[in-house]
């Protein structure tokens, strides 16, 4: 068995020491959608089958159990509400004591109406059906922060994954490798979003190992273990969120991007056998994608324009979402006046907390926009100068599984905008899971520098991530208890 | 300590944790505690001469002035008489009032005297004694239990936007306040201790482990070709 790298193993206890603060100090069900998800991890534990729900509109119908903790706590109020607070007596919480002592351990199992949430698949609520089981013996609170915990967990996972999918690239340089994985493992949001009940804390997770897997098929080619693995974890991302079908390009042209390689080797009929057997893993992929979403149908009214009007006015939405000005003769999205590639990727991918609504200052978004497109930047000159070495397949590779993403996040948006009339609710969480490209980037861009500035730069940048957590709880202590 | 790496760890920890500071000892913070209503409508309506309540009141902090938001239907806010009395016992506590000619739809400052000190239960009570109603804004009956808004006695549904104010602590001062705010509706193992404990580890172990991180990942041999 491989020994665990020094470096990464110091850099995993600076991450638990940072998922167990997020774990513990952000007040309950204040995570983005939390009580839903809480919901359904009750609904299989105390009903043994998945929640009911899956309407946009139908009110979320809690346990009695989790009405009168967020009841108690105030959690549902003061979500998106930054001016108001929790309660701050121990008077309200003995409030709830007795009303929870009331309910005699009952109330549990009549979770009602979950909405959306309610077509997610179940692995993770499965992983979390485990600490809600081994403190079921507890109150709602002691089940809801074991679960906030043993989610954190995943936490590790995605920072291993960082650390492998940097370390692909940059061999033996265990220094660039750390920045680059650091830059993973201590992203604030993905910190944050980890440390909560959601399911995005184990799809971070699997998507940061089947980028791994993905990259390193291209790099060392096809091998049969690897790309079995490969598949196992899609359909473990499949079992956790449908949007793993957004991948799904991306991880079919991983695999057979091998087999065009090595067409002259092979005999035709082998390689037609191998194709057909990476189709059938994307097929099984699929299946289980739709059919553990319940066909997604909750999320959108359809897959994908049904005519070319629908097609053109799709077309002026992305434009008018991706452009900081509107172009001529395509309709005006009054919400996207914002400049969304700012206001939502930029924004509330790096910071934005609670239930987006704790943020720092206006003035230092910029600054985070600055870094990012710098990092970038910096990578593609590292590219060109030869500094840096990516393949081709691999930058398509990459390309594969950002504009898919970004293409379903848009094409979601755009359909609940013309069917409900709501505002952006897209998140920039939803690209973390792509957190390990930015860590390559980030190592690709310090090779810019020379060896003494070099390493001056991924201290800065380790310490930089570690600070930035640190002031973004200080945020939330204000927020929340200030 | 050589490394450069190191140095640039605990450079940008210094910068932070100095910005931290700043901002710690120079943010006052004014709320002594709130009712998190949700400022939705003017939902309680005061004729003149009626009183509007909030009755049963945690005092979770001392304070010294509310804010309330009111309406006045296109005219400054009539003038206000504001009595804290004591839940059980209907005694008066404290009082305060708001003179003429304030704007409507504003946050509206009060000042009461004496401070009200932490503990009590108490009732808050606005008299409008002007000439026009006043609309206080307020949400549904929310996540205050046990308090609720009464008109004249009469119980309505809905409660009073009232945030508790006191004289400006900064947010350094509040540390300790923070993480005994912070251990309430958990496991009954977390306490403020706990997050004492958690801030010794974010601001001392974690940077060392970093710093031994960094060292680590120099120790190791010259790099070799990336791969094609």
């Amino acid at each position: 068995m491989r020994k665990v790298p020094r470096p990464l193993l110091l850099l995993l206890g600076a991450v638990l020491a940072f998922v167990v603060a997020w774990s513990l100090f952000v007040p309950p069900l204040q995570v983005p959608d939390e009580q839903a998800h809480y919901g359904y991890v009750q609904s299989l534990v105390e009903k043994h089958k998945r929640p009911k729900g899956g309407g946009r509109n139908t009110p979320r119908q809690l346990s009695t159990e989790e009405e009168a903790a967020g009841l108690h706590s105030r959690a549902f109020t003061i979500i998106q509400n930054p001016h108001e607070k929790p309660p701050w007596s121990a008077a309200a919480e003995a409030r709830w004591r007795a009303a929870a002592r009331a309910l005699d351990g009952g109330g549990r199992s009549n979770v009602r109406n979950l909405g959306t949430q309610a077509i997610n698949p179940p692995l993770y609520y499965l992983y979390e059906a485990i600490p809600y089981e081994l403190a079921s013996g507890g109150d709602f609170f002691d089940r809801l922060y074991a679960m906030r915990l043993f989610s954190g967990l995943l936490m590790l996972v995605t920072a291993v994954a960082g650390w492998l999918v940097v370390g692909e690239f940059v061999g033996d340089a265990r220094l660039l490798q750390l920045a680059g994985a650091s830059v993973v493992a201590l992203q604030p949001m993905t910190t944050f979003i980890s440390s909560g009940v959601n399911p995005d804390a184990a799809f971070d997770a699997l998507i940061g190992l089947v980028i791994w897997l993905s990259v390193r098929t291209l790099l060392r080619g096809l091998a049969w273990r690897r790309a079995a693995a490969l598949v196992a974890l899609m359909i473990g991302a499949a079992l956790v969120k449908g949007t793993a079908l957004l991948f799904l390009p991306a991880v079919a042209f991983a695999l057979l991007v091998p087999v065009w390689r090595a067409r002259r080797e092979l005999l035709r009929s082998a390689i037609v056998g191998r194709a057909a057997l990476v189709a059938g893993g994307c097929a099984l992929v699929a299946a289980v994608a739709l059919f553990a979403s319940r066909g997604g149908g909750g999320q959108v009214d359809h897959a994908y324009p049904k005519s070319l009007a629908e097609a053109r006015e799709f077309v002026s939405y992305l434009l008018r979402f991706w452009l900081p000005h509107k172009p001529p003769f395509t309709r005006d999205f009054p919400v996207l006046r914002t400049f969304p590639p700012y206001s939502v990727y930029i924004k509330t991918s790096w910071a934005s907390f609670g239930w987006l609504e704790t943020r720092f200052p206006e003035a230092v978004y910029p600054l985070f926009a600055l870094v990012s497109l710098s990092t970038f930047a910096g990578a593609a000159v590292a590219l060109k100068r030869r500094l840096f070495r990516i393949p081709g397949a691999v930058l398509l590779f990459f390309a594969l599984m950002l504009f898919p993403l970004l293409l379903g996040l848009g094409w979601l948006e755009y359909r609940e905008l013309v069917t409900l009339k709501y505002g952006i609710r897209i998140q920039g969480r939803y690209l973390l899971p792509l957190m390990p490209i930015t860590g390559v980037a980030v190592a690709a861009a310090l090779t810019l520098l020379r060896d003494r500035r070099r390493e001056l730069a991924a201290g800065l940048v380790v310490g930089g991530m570690a600070v930035l957590q640190i002031l973004s709880l200080a945020m939330v202590a204000g927020r929340f208890y200030a | 300590m050589r490394s450069r790496a190191v140095r640039g760890v605990l450079l940008a920890y210094l910068t932070g944790v100095v910005a931290l500071a700043i901002v710690v000892v120079t943010d006052k913070r004014h709320m002594a505690f709130s009712l998190a209503v949700r400022p939705a409508m003017p939902g309680v309506v005061v004729k003149p001469g009626h009183d509007g309540c909030q009755r049963r009141i945690d005092v979770e902090e001392s304070f010294d002035s509310i804010t309330i938001l009111p309406a006045a239907y296109y005219h400054p806010v009539p003038r206000l008489s504001v009595r804290v009395l004591d839940h059980g016992s209907l005694r008066p506590l404290a009082s305060g009032s708001l003179g003429d000619g304030h704007p409507e739809n504003k946050v509206t400052p009060i000042q009461i005297r004496p401070a009200v000190p932490k503990g009590r239960s108490i009732d808050l009570c606005i008299r409008d004694v002007g000439r026009w109603k006043v609309g206080l804004f307020s949400s549904g009956p929310n996540d205050n239990e046990p308090s609720y808004a009464t008109i004249d006695g009469h119980v309505q549904a809905a409660d009073i936007l009232i945030d508790f104010q006191r004289p400006p602590r900064t947010a350094l001062s509040l540390v300790p306040d923070i993480f005994r705010r912070a251990a309430l509706f958990h496991p009954r193992w977390v306490g403020a201790w706990t997050f004492w404990v958690l801030l010794g580890l974010l601001l001392l172990v974690v940077p060392a482990l970093l710093c031994l991180a960094l060292r680590a990942a120099q120790n190791r041999p010259p790099g070799r070709e990336a791969p094609e």
